[in-house]
């Protein structure tokens, strides 16, 4: 499966296993319809787990999608990315469906015309400080999912295999909505603040 | 005519006579034989324009190279309540001559894109000077350049175009010059940028290990 450099899974780096994050073959979201999500325009900042600061820029295209950037900071800044995403909402949930473009210039899969099949779908929640907590699917949880025969997947073999959730748009929108979709964004890996 | 974007385009907007930037064919540095790049200024910075009617904030992010060969210069421009903005990315490198630190920058993409091999190859030469927390970065004044061009201290052709002059800084010694109070003499402030809040600056300097020429294509 493609690799996701650096970070959009600034995420990737925090998975315990070491893996990549679980993606999707469909976006999440197609049953309640993709739609731009306004509060997401603008700066964001944030420092992730392991300590370095960095920027998210949203960027509303004329397409609908959303490009962002995501810029690490600080002293030792020395990676960033460009990624393109959808938005959805399901019952009281946000997603993302993210897609990584360049790392650190260089295009995803080495060209960019190849785009990278499949998208990480992200869990996204604001208060109503402005705070924005992302979350992505645990690993070993969506595997163990998967498995259990609770959405249908595909899991690569090897302890370092990826998972791909392979349901179509309808199974895989009413599973993100229930208790057992939602429990797979366990852990949150940036928290970030509105600035601009 | 070159178009340039973002930071230059908005500079180009301010000027009178639509002047372009001034660029150099030799990157301001390379008589430099063991460049060192200043990684003070990595980091995140953030800034407006004077007097820029979109009072747009510009975020400029300066990142450093895995291959040790300067940063990346990663510049976005977002204007408050247009959902649309705009980013570029910029290879850059730093160089002290005399007591003046510069910026070669060289355009690599907009909005993602790369850019075309001939504006990639052109350097775009930027005065700067790090106070505490504050980036103040000048640009070459047309005007002050095509009148240095014209009295020989330094050489390069000053083209007359449809909308003003195109002034190319076209001279091998560029660095000896502009390593004199009267080369950095030719710069303009255009843009005073700070840290963000909690950001803190790079501590040290690294040493390149890599050196460019005016014909050495780099990444």
């Amino acid at each position: 499966m493609k690799v996701f450099p650096a970070a959009l899974a600034l995420a990737a780096t925090l998975v315990l296993s070491a893996c990549f994050p679980p993606t999707t073959s469909s976006p999440v979201g197609t049953t309640a319809g993709i739609k731009p999500d306004a509060a997401l325009i603008g700066t964001w900042k944030g420092t992730s787990e392991d300590g370095k600061p960095s920027y998210f820029h949203f960027m509303l295209q004329s397409d609908g999608s959303i490009a962002a950037l995501l810029v690490e900071s600080g002293p030792k800044a020395e990676d960033w990315n460009y990624v393109t995403l959808t938005t959805a909402k399901l019952g009281a949930s946000r997603f993302m469906n993210a897609r990584m473009l360049l790392g650190n210039g260089k295009p995803e899969g080495g060209d960019m015309d190849a785009q990278p099949a499949g998208t990480v779908p992200v869990l996204y929640r604001l208060d109503a400080k402005g705070t924005m907590t992302l979350f992505m699917m645990d690993e070993p949880a969506t595997k163990a999912a998967i498995r259990a025969g609770k959405i249908k997947g595909e899991i690569e073999k090897g302890e370092m295999g990826d998972a791909v959730i392979t349901a179509a748009p309808p199974a895989l929108d009413k599973f993100l909505q229930s208790p057992a979709g939602l429990a797979l964004f366990i852990k949150p890996f940036f928290t970030l603040h509105k600035i601009d | 005519m070159h178009t340039w974007r973002f930071a230059l385009a908005a500079l180009a907007a301010l000027c009178l006579s639509a002047c372009l930037p001034v660029t150099t064919a030799w990157p301001v540095g390379s008589s430099i034989q063991y460049p060192v790049n200043d990684t003070t200024i990595a980091g995140s910075w953030t800034g407006k324009i004077e007097n820029d009617p979109s009072g747009a904030t510009y975020y400029f992010h300066i990142v450093a190279n895995d291959t040790d060969t300067g940063f990346t210069l990663v510049g976005m421009k977002q204007i408050q309540g247009d959902a649309a903005a705009s980013w570029e990315t910029y290879k850059l490198n730093t160089a002290r001559l005399g007591s003046h630190r510069y910026f070669n920058a060289r355009l690599i993409s907009i909005n993602g894109l790369a850019t075309t091999a001939d504006k990639a190859k052109l350097n775009i030469p930027l005065l700067y000077k790090l106070t505490g927390d504050t980036l103040t970065i000048s640009v070459l004044d047309e005007t002050k350049t095509a009148a240095a061009i014209r009295d020989k201290k330094i050489k390069g052709p000053v083209v007359r175009a449809q909308f003003g002059s195109d002034v190319v800084i076209d001279d091998k010694d560029v660095d000896a010059y502009l390593a004199k109070d009267e080369g950095a003499q030719l710069f303009t402030k255009f843009m005073e940028l700070t840290r963000p809040k909690g950001a803190s600056p790079a501590p040290a300097h690294t040493r390149s290990r890599r050196t460019y020429s005016k014909k050495q294509e780099e990444d």
